[in-house]
C-alpha cells in the first residue's frame, strides 16, 4: 500500500491497525501471545503465593492494605489468561491488554513492596520487545513508568516503608510498643508529605533512568528482531520461487524426454522403453530414441558429471548435439567424434558427459553402436540369457578434442534385446552401503529374459527399489531397453515385403474404430521364433481374463499355422511372417491374422486326416491345420497381392 | 520351453515333460525318443506339468507308439484338460494309452 494511500484512510486506518497483523509478523504475534499469557498465568500464582503467605503471618503486611490491591491483581491475571486462551493467543490486539495488564499488576506489587519490588517494571517492557514492535515497546515503557509513578507515590503512604529515606530532627526519640517500625516513624510526627518526595528523587528516579536503559535495549531487540522476522520473509519467499522454478525446470527436463514409446509394427519391428529417474529434481542423465532416417533408428543414453541444476543445464546441451550429430549414412563413431568436439567449444566448466550411442539399422536388423565412456550395455543375443557386453570405451564426451571413437556391429536377430543404463543403477546403495552392482543387474535380467522391455525396466526398477529400501536415492537413475522382433524387408523390393494393409486386419463384423488391441509382430518365418509369437499373443492377451485353457488353445493354433509358414511357405528359402494380434472392444474375441509372402497354401483346400487310423498306419500331415479348424471359432483364409492371409478367431 | 526329465527304472522309462511341447521343443523330445533302447519295455510320459501339446509334439508320440508298439508299452499319464480335447479331435485317445 502507497504512502498516499495510507494518509487518506488517516486515523481509522491507523486505529484498525492496532486489531491487524501483517501475515509476516503473525507466528511471532501468536507465539509471543503464548509467552505473555504463561507469564500471567505466572503472576497470577505469585500473587496468591503472597496472599497466602500473609495470610499465614508469615509475610506481616497489613492485611487491610495489601488484601485488596492482591485479589485484583490475581482476578486480573486470571481474566487475561482465559481471554487470550480462548481466542487461541490468535489476535492482534492480544498484545496491548497483556502489556498493560502486566504492568497494572507489577504496579499493584510495587505498591505494596515499593521498593524492594521495583524492577518488577521491567518485564511488561522486555516482554514488548518479543512483538519485535517498537510502537509496542515504546507503549509499554510509557504505561508501566506511568503506573510505577503513581505506585511509588501510593506506595510512600501505604507499602512498605523505606527507612532509608527517614532523616529525623536530632535528638528524637521513638519508642516502640512491638510492631513495625515504621509505624513508630510515623508517631513521631514525620511528615508523610516529605516522604512522598523523597521517594520520587530518591527511589523512583534512580531506577527511571536504569529502566530507560532497559526500554532502549529492548527498543533495539525490537527493531533487530523485526528485520530478521523480514528477511526470513524475503528469503522464505525467494527459496518458494526457486522451487517453483525447479519444479518447472523437472516438467521441461522431463517433457524433453520422449515418454510415448511406439509399439512394434511392420515398419517398426522393435520394442523400446526407458525411464529417468533424477536423484534431485532435475538431474544429468538422459536418453534419447529417434529416427535417423526412414530405416535407421538412433538410441542415445548419457549421464553428464555432476548432479542438479548444472548437470541438467549440460545435458540439454549435449541431448541437442548428439541428435544434432546423427545425420543419414554416418556411423555411431563420427556421430560421438562430432559432438565431443561440438561439446568441448565453450566448455570452460569441463563438464563432460559418458555416452553410448547406437543405430539401429531397421532393414538389416543390424545394430551399430559406440561408447564414449559410458558404462556396458547388457545383451542378449540368439538365446535366453543377458551378458554384459564389453565394449571398447572412448573417452568421455566433452572431455578432450578429437577423440576417437570405435564403432562395433551387432547382427540382431528376433528377441533379441539390449539393456542400457546409468551408473545410478549399478551404484544403487543398500542401506547397509552395498552396491547393487552389476551382478545383480544380470541376474534380475536373466529372472525374465523374454519379457518386453517395459516389463524389463520395470522389474529392474522393482528390483532396485527392493534393495535400495529406504536409502534416499544418490544418483540419476535412467535406464533404456530396446528389443527388436525381426527386420524390415526395404520397400524397393516390394516382392520381398510384407504388405501390411490396416484395413485388412480389422475385423470385418465390426468397424474398424471400434477395434482394441490392434498388435503386429513381423518376424522371421523360422520354428525357434514361435515362443515370440505365443509371448507376442500372451501380451495381447493380458489383463482380458481370458481362460489358460483357450489362451492354450490359441497358443496351439499359432504354433500350428506359424510353424506351417516357417517350413513350407518360403520352402527352401527363407521370409516373414506377419501376425496380428486384435481384441474385440470387450475383450471378449481375440482376432490373429497371420500374413505371409510365400507359396500359396489354401488350407481348407487340403483334405481333413483320417482321424480314425491306427498308430501304425497314421501319418502326421495335414493334422496341425485340422486341429487349428477344431479348436477355434472361426478361420477364414484370402489370398490376395501375394499374400496368404489366415485369420483365426476365437471367443472367450 | 519344454524340461525334460528322465528317470530309467529297469526296463521302464519315464518322461516328465514341463512346458510347452510345441515345434520349437518337439524336436527336444524326439531326439530323446529316437535314443530308446530297444530293450525298454515301458515307456511312460508324464503330463503333469506340460501346458499344451501341438501337433509337432503329436507327431513324436505317434513315432514313439510305433516304436512301443513293437517292444512294449507306452502310456501317457496325468493329461490336462486342454492336451485331452486335443488327443480327442485329432483321434489320439484311440491310439495312445491315456491313464
Amino acid at each position: 500500500m502507497s504512502q498516499k494511500d495510507d494518509s487518506k484512510k488517516g486515523i481509522f486506518t491507523q486505529f484498525r491497525r492496532v486489531f491487524q497483523t501483517d501475515e509476516t509478523f503473525h507466528e511471532t504475534q501468536v507465539q509471543a501471545n503464548r509467552l505473555g499469557t504463561a507469564v500471567m498465568i505466572a503472576s497470577g500464582i505469585i500473587l496468591a503465593i503472597i496472599l497466602g503467605l500473609n495470610t499465614a503471618d508469615i509475610f506481616k503486611m497489613d492485611s487491610s492494605v495489601v488484601f485488596a490491591p492482591l485479589v485484583q491483581g490475581i482476578i486480573e491475571t486470571a481474566v487475561v489468561s482465559v481471554i487470550c486462551i480462548f481466542l487461541r493467543f490468535d489476535k492482534a490486539w492480544l498484545k496491548w491488554i497483556l502489556v498493560i495488564a502486566m504492568a497494572l499488576v507489577y504496579a499493584r506489587l510495587d505498591g505494596i513492596f515499593t521498593h524492594k519490588a521495583w524492577i518488577l517494571m521491567v518485564i511488561p517492557v522486555i516482554f514488548s520487545a518479543r512483538y519485535f514492535s517498537r510502537k509496542l515497546t515504546v507503549f509499554a515503557s510509557s504505561i508501566t513508568s506511568g503506573l510505577f509513578f503513581l505506585s511509588a507515590l501510593w506506595g510512600s503512604q501505604n507499602g512498605l516503608f523505606d527507612l532509608n529515606l527517614v532523616s529525623l530532627p536530632s535528638g528524637t526519640q521513638m519508642v516502640t510498643e512491638g510492631g513495625f517500625l515504621d509505624q513508630a516513624v510515623f508517631d513521631t510526627g514525620f511528615n508523610r508529605a516529605d516522604i512522598m518526595w523523597d521517594t520520587i528523587i530518591y527511589n523512583y528516579i534512580p531506577k527511571w533512568m536504569l529502566f530507560f536503559l532497559v526500554t532502549l535495549i529492548s527498543l533495539n531487540i525490537a527493531r533487530r528482531g523485526r528485520d530478521m522476522v523480514l528477511r526470513q520473509h524475503e528469503r522464505d519467499k525467494e527459496n518458494a520461487r526457486i522451487e517453483s522454478e525447479l519444479e518447472l525446470a523437472r516438467r521441461i527436463q522431463a517433457d524433453m524426454l520422449v515418454d510415448e514409446f511406439p509399439e512394434s509394427t511392420i515398419e517398426n519391428p522393435y520394442e523400446i522403453y526407458a525411464s529417468m529417474t533424477p536423484a534431485k529434481e532435475v538431474g544429468g542423465d538422459f536418453y534419447d530414441f529417434f529416427d535417423i532416417d526412414e530405416t535407421h533408428l538412433g538410441l542415445v543414453i548419457a549421464d553428464v558429471s555432476g548432479k542438479g541444476i548444472p548437470a541438467a543445464m549440460f545435458m540439454t546441451r549435449a541431448m541437442a548435439i548428439i541428435k544434432g550429430s546423427a545425420r543419414p549414412g554416418c556411423l555411431p563413431e563420427d556421430v560421438l567424434a562430432e559432438a565431443n568436439n561440438r561439446l568441448c567449444e565453450n566448455n570452460d566448466e569441463e563438464m563432460f558427459v559418458t555416452a553410448w550411442f547406437g543405430i539401429l539399422d531397421k532393414a538389416a536388423g543390424r545394430l551399430t553402436a559406440a561408447n564414449a565412456g559410458h558404462e556396458y550395455p547388457v545383451i542378449k543375443q540368439g538365446g535366453d540369457v543377458f551378458v554384459q557386453l564389453k565394449d571398447k570405451h572412448g573417452f568421455v564426451l566433452g572431455g578432450m578434442e578429437n577423440a576417437k571413437y570405435k564403432g562395433y556391429e551387432i547382427l540382431t536377430k528376433p528377441g533379441d534385446c539390449i539393456f542400457l543404463y546409468t551408473d545410478g543403477l549399478p551404484e544403487a546403495e543398500s542401506p547397509e552401503k552395498e552396491f547393487f552392482g552389476m551382478e545383480r543387474i544380470i541376474e534380475t535380467l536373466n529372472k525374465e529374459p523374454g519379457e518386453t522391455p517395459e516389463k524389463i525396466i520395470a522389474n529392474m526398477t522393482g528390483a532396485v527399489r527392493s534393495f535400495t529400501g529406504d536409502e534416499p536415492q544418490f544418483d540419476d537413475l535412467t535406464m533404456l531397453c530396446l528389443k527388436v522382433y525381426g527386420k524390415v524387408c526395404p520397400t524397393q523390393d516390394s516382392k520381398d515385403s510384407i504388405e501390411y494393409d490396416e484395413k485388412d486386419m480389422t475385423n470385418e463384423n465390426e468397424g474398424s474404430e471400434t477395434i482394441s488391441g490392434a498388435d503386429t509382430l513381423v518376424i522371421a518365418a523360422r520354428n525357434e521364433n514361435i515362443d515370440l509369437v505365443t509371448g507376442h499373443i500372451s501380451k495381447s492377451l493380458k489383463g482380458s481374463g481370458c481362460p489358460d485353457k483357450v489362451r492354450d488353445q490359441i497358443n496351439i493354433a499359432a504354433d500350428e499355422i506359424f510353424s506351417n509358414i516357417a517350413n513350407y511357405a518360403y520352402s527352401p528359402g527363407e521370409g516373414e511372417a506377419a501376425v496380428n494380434v486384435k481384441l474385440d472392444e470387450n475383450k471378449k474375441q481375440i482376432c490373429i491374422t497371420f500374413t505371409d509372402k510365400g507359396k500359396k497354401f489354401n488350407p481348407f483346400e487340403a483334405d481333413d486326416p483320417d482321424v480314425s487310423l491306427s498308430a501304425d498306419e497314421r501319418g502326421i500331415g495335414g493334422l496341425g491345420i485340422f486341429m487349428v479348424k477344431r479348436i477355434m471359432d472361426e478361420v477364414k483364409y484370402e489370398y490376395k497381392d501375394g499374400q496368404n492371409i489366415l485369420k483365426i478367431y476365437k471367443s472367450f | 520351453m519344454l524340461n525334460i526329465e528322465k528317470a530309467t527304472d529297469a526296463d521302464i522309462i519315464t518322461y516328465k515333460l514341463e512346458g510347452r511341447l510345441d515345434t520349437a521343443t518337439a524336436p527336444d523330445l524326439e531326439e530323446e525318443v529316437k535314443g530308446i533302447s530297444e530293450d525298454t519295455k515301458e515307456l511312460i510320459f508324464d503330463f503333469k506339468n506340460l501346458e499344451y501339446i501341438s501337433s509337432a509334439g503329436l507327431r513324436v508320440l505317434l513315432s514313439a507308439q510305433k516304436i512301443m508298439n513293437k517292444q512294449g508299452e507306452m502310456k501317457v499319464i496325468n493329461v490336462n484338460e486342454t492336451i485331452m480335447e486335443i488327443f480327442e479331435v485329432t483321434g489320439f485317445t484311440d491310439i495312445l494309452t491315456i491313464e
